[in-house]
């Protein structure tokens, strides 16, 4: 049965114009003076607050993944999938406030991590990790934008490149105006619209449907064995089954996927390191990386309980149509479950107040992200290796430049995925094989004074390998066999990277990083 | 897991949403009171030496 989108399209396009309008009003007015120089736009100053920072951290690690995979989890897997969810997901951040604390202390002027790489370790270690955080940053930003247009196009009917489209030109819209301070300022907006937004839908859970009911609901499920996703695997079907298990097993694969995807996407990406760089001081750095993990759990939490579980337990069956009212809404896949249940409990208003909290956690990444490449091209790649004595002004043009190139061809890439029909759920999950390799020499460089600069180099490579050899040779399960690869990522890396650094140690002075600037000492 | 459980994990759920909800806006709240501040001082001085 042929289903309307349940908003008219204007709605999207409404919610991100507005958007994208208040944010680049206030960047206008009351930051552009920090776009003056190409210091200034990269580094947002290093002088911005606890409040400011939490909330940019909260916001940019809040995707449109986080509150839609968080309540996938709780349909999936039960009351205890939001939790692994948000577990997995937390553990990078207070692991970032380690790390941003020691390399802001060490290295007081840096302006990314690649650029402390390449003074800590080798120009080929610098160079990889420029290489390693710019794809990273395109990966998460064409992730994120792919989902959120997605689901902008399947609740509003909007075309999906259109939403894309507009999008980036948030995007663009005002971050040349004013670099990372003006990202950090958006995020801190959307974080508090965010809250608001989700805040709402919780309640309006808690208060139409109620734990008790929710309960009883999943008591049924699991008494009744309802097929809930025709045409998917008996594993899928038994972890629904299973959803008020403390111990489902198939979320504890979950929460290890999540665990060594979500390290890789947080440790090796710039996006993160600006806001370390950005912070006033070390310590302001790592207490707003310790509360965003206490003020970002919550959030896939919260959502997950009360859209995931609920829908759940109100035995929600994918490919069928559901009414609130008069309006109807077609649940198309499993991963869309939480604006379906945002539409059943709230209607309309639900459905809005969702849209309109998955558009600011894509703006706000996006931007953030898109930034990060930024960085890292005109910091690491042109001031380091082409232009070495380019001057602030032309960083500045060079800084502004890259940002609209880049987002344009993120724009083509997103819509060249979506032609072919590239799975976004097998994008997530995928994350941690591709990138995770990097995470253990990050933290030997950072903290172990011994670290063997090939160690480093080849654990981040070979670890990679091994990992995306073994997951290829499953077929690209993504299953157990994403649970292996990323278990077999981190292990190899690892244990070339220590095994390398005890058998030939490398001794560092951390002092010696002091003084040192740019990209290019190495 | 009973339903007393359950119950107990849905309300932490959204309790801690709300507190997290609460420090963010009370964090925010705190840099704008120094920024402010800051400004007033800057624009006492640059009055001073006019």
């Amino acid at each position: 049965m042929e289903v309307a989108a349940p908003l008219p399209s204007w709605s999207i396009y409404a919610i991100l114009v507005a958007q994208g309008s208040i944010y680049a009003l206030l960047v206008w007015f009351l930051g552009r003076a920090r776009g003056k120089t190409a210091e200034t736009f990269l580094s947002g100053g290093r002088d911005i607050g606890h409040g400011m920072i939490n909330a940019s951290v909260v916001a940019t690690w809040v995707w449109a993944a986080t509150l839609m995979i968080s309540s996938w989890t709780g349909y999936q897997y039960g009351f205890i999938g939001p939790w692994w969810y948000a577990l997995g997901a937390t553990v990078p951040l207070p692991l970032m406030a380690y790390l941003g604390r020691r390399v802001r202390r060490v290295m007081p002027r840096a302006t990314s991590y690649p650029e402390f790489m390449a003074h800590r370790l080798d120009k080929k270690n610098h160079i990889l990790h420029s290489l390693i955080s710019t794809v990273v940053s395109l990966w998460i930003t064409v992730m994120i934008i792919t989902g959120g247009a997605i689901m902008g196009h399947a609740f509003t009917g909007a075309p999906f490149w259109a939403i894309a489209l507009l999008m980036v030109i948030i995007f663009v819209s005002y971050i040349p105006l004013a670099g990372l301070w003006a990202s950090i300022l958006a995020d801190t907006v959307m974080s508090l619209m965010l809250y608001v937004c989700l805040i709402i839908i919780a309640v309006a859970v808690l208060v139409k449907i109620g734990p008790s009911e929710i309960w009883a609901g999943l008591t049924e499920v699991a008494s009744n064995r309802p097929v809930l996703q025709p045409g998917t695997g008996e594993a899928e079907q038994l972890s629904q089954w299973d959803g008020l298990n403390w111990l489902n097993t198939a979320g504890l694969g979950f929460l290890v996927v999540n665990i060594v995807g979500n390290l890789g996407a947080v440790l090796c990406n710039q996006t993160y390191w600006s806001r370390v760089i950005g912070a006033r001081n070390p310590e302001t750095a790592f207490k707003s990386f310790m509360t965003a993990a206490l003020c970002w759990w919550p959030i896939p939490l919260a959502t997950g309980t009360a859209l995931g579980v609920a829908a759940l337990s109100r035995g929600l069956v994918v490919g069928e149509s559901y009414s609130n009212g008069s309006a109807t809404i077609l649940f198309t896949e499993a991963e869309a479950v939480a604006p379906v249940m945002a539409f059943l409990v709230l209607g309309f208003a639900g459905l809005t107040i969702f849209i309109l909290a998955v558009g600011s956690a894509t703006i706000s990444t996006g931007a953030g992200e898109i930034l990060a490449v930024t960085t890292v091209f005109v910091n690491d790649i042109y001031r380091g290796h082409i232009n070495p004595k380019a001057r602030d002004r032309t960083l500045l043009v060079a800084s502004r430049a890259t940002l609209y190139v880049i987002a344009a061809a993120l724009l083509a890439v997103v819509i060249f995925f979506r032609e072919i029909g590239f799975s976004f759920a097998g994008m997530y999950q995928a994350m941690g094989i591709a990138f995770s390799s990097a995470v253990i020499p990050v933290i030997m460089a950072c903290f172990v004074k011994n670290t063997n600069r090939e160690g480093a180099f080849w654990a981040a490579i070979i670890g990679s390998i091994c990992g995306m050899t073994y997951w290829l040779a499953t077929g690209a399960d993504l299953l157990w066999g994403v649970v292996w690869g990323n278990i077999i990522v981190l292990s190899v890396s690892a244990v070339i990277a220590v095994t390398w650094t005890i058998m030939r140690p490398q001794p560092f002075d951390f002092d010696s990083l002091r003084e040192s600037e740019g990209a290019t000492g190495g | 897991m009973s339903e007393l459980w359950y119950i107990l994990n849905h309300w932490v759920t959204i309790a801690w949403l709300f507190l997290a909800a609460l420090y963010a806006y009370y964090a925010v709240i705190a840099d704008l009171v120094v920024i402010v501040r800051d400004r007033k001082r800057e624009q006492g001085q640059a009055n001073s030496k006019t």
